[in-house]
């Protein structure tokens, strides 16, 4: 139950962070978008190394760094607040799990932001070229990226939080609940 | 005679402050029973805050004993100390620590997140607490949306939600203008009739200390003065 709601409350938290999770969702939103396209092209050339292989290992490299980097803020302008929640009682535990999801709600809602757009740009291709051309639709043409690659981007993409998790965690532990009441 | 809700045996603390070691605490012996309201004074840096730190759990002592309704919380693991925070203990700070993207209700509910309690329960209780503060037309607002005043009302709210034993106020009154600092301590001694919870306030303020305090504690330099 009370797991439940603190997920629940991360994302709640997160959402009305407004600017700074809206500009971490469209850096993972692009990030996902752009490692999901070279991976889809990586995985026709059976990993071998090249351009879109070398591409898709740089976008989720970048992406790892972005979710140290995520944490690091958040738990940073959340200083006060961890503390202050220790203070009334909360575990360390229970501070892991409102900032870890905080963290996978950038994730997740950049993951429906890139299926929604992949969708938009299928409906758009496919529109335009039944305009011109009367024969079937030239699916190579009209689906830019297979869903499982998107799929399986986003899966790293999750696994590559961990990092982020890790760093959360680590800083989590060293907010003492004292500094709750240092004067501001 | 009441039960003994704070003791504190010979404490003693040390604070290291670049290079030099300040002595914060020194042999500090103190009883509060259960369902008093007592005031900590004494002048800027006497060792007011260390003492609540000490008292409330949230700091350990170098030495000597500190019992918190009977249990003695002076070397408690880190879990446990969560624990009786969470089950006994309410604090107010100074600058009320509300989390500015939450509502007044959501801030008071927050302490109840972790809880098995189910979402209604505490929703309930919340209503509750902001109804004893008198802001329940205020519940949906945002800390910036409310004066200094509600914010302290809200602070307090967050702090009876799970019906504490003993209340600690850190120097509550300090960013409030009188009479808000005034109607703040008024609704802390309410609290203590209504409920008979215990009321441990850390203020700088003489006049606030005598006025409320019904049994005043005065520090200087570390060391405990006076107790009438």
């Amino acid at each position: 139950m009370s797991l439940f709601r603190l997920i629940n409350k991360s994302f709640l938290l997160a959402l009305r962070s407004r600017r700074r999770f809206w500009m971490f969702t469209l850096a993972y939103a692009l990030l996902l978008g752009f490692s999901s396209v070279f991976m889809d092209r990586a995985i026709a050339v059976n990993f071998a190394l090249g351009v879109d292989t070398t591409m898709a290992i740089i976008a989720i490299t970048v992406s790892a760094l972005i979710s140290m980097l995520y944490a690091n803020i958040i738990v940073t302008y959340r200083k006060m607040e961890i503390a202050t929640l220790k203070c009334i009682g909360w575990k360390n535990d229970h501070i892991r799990i409102l900032i870890s999801g905080e963290i996978m709600a950038v994730t997740l809602l950049a993951f429906f932001f890139v299926v929604e757009a992949f969708f938009h740009y299928t409906a758009i291709s496919a529109y335009a070229l039944s305009a011109d051309i009367s024969n079937p639709p030239f699916t190579d043409a009209i689906v830019l990226v297979q869903f499982w690659p998107i799929a399986a981007t986003f899966g790293i993409m999750l696994g590559v939080q961990i990092a982020g998790i890790l760093i959360a965690n680590d800083k989590i532990l060293k907010i003492r609940p004292i500094q709750a009441l240092q004067k501001m | 005679m009441p039960d003994i809700m704070l003791k504190a045996e010979n404490v003693n603390k040390d604070h290291k402050r670049a290079g030099e070691i300040i002595r914060a605490l020194i042999n500090v012996n103190l009883e509060v029973y259960a369902g008093e309201v007592v005031s900590i004074q004494g002048p800027t840096a006497c060792g007011k805050t260390t003492l609540l730190n000490v008292l409330s759990g949230l700091d350990t002592p170098d030495d000597g004993k500190v019992f918190l309704d009977g249990e003695n919380i002076s070397r408690a693991s880190e879990t446990r100390l969560s624990a009786i925070r969470s089950q006994k203990v309410g604090f107010v700070f100074q600058d009320f620590n509300l989390i500015d993207t939450l509502t007044a209700i959501e801030n008071v509910e927050a302490l109840l997140w972790p809880t098995p309690l189910h979402s209604k329960d505490i929703e309930k209780r919340a209503l509750a607490a902001l109804r004893d503060v008198n802001l329940l037309d205020r519940k949906d607002h945002t800390p910036r949306q409310l004066s200094g005043g509600e914010k302290s009302r809200v602070a307090v709210a967050r702090a009876i939600i799970h019906q504490p034993r003993v209340l600690f106020a850190d120097e509550p009154t300090g960013n409030l203008d009188p009479d808000s600092g005034n109607a703040l301590m008024d609704l802390l001694v309410k609290l203590n009739k209504d409920y008979k919870t215990t009321v441990v306030v850390v203020t700088h303020d003489e006049k606030i200390a005598n006025k409320y305090g019904k049994k005043r504690v005065r520090m200087e330099r570390g060391a405990i003065v006076s107790t009438t």
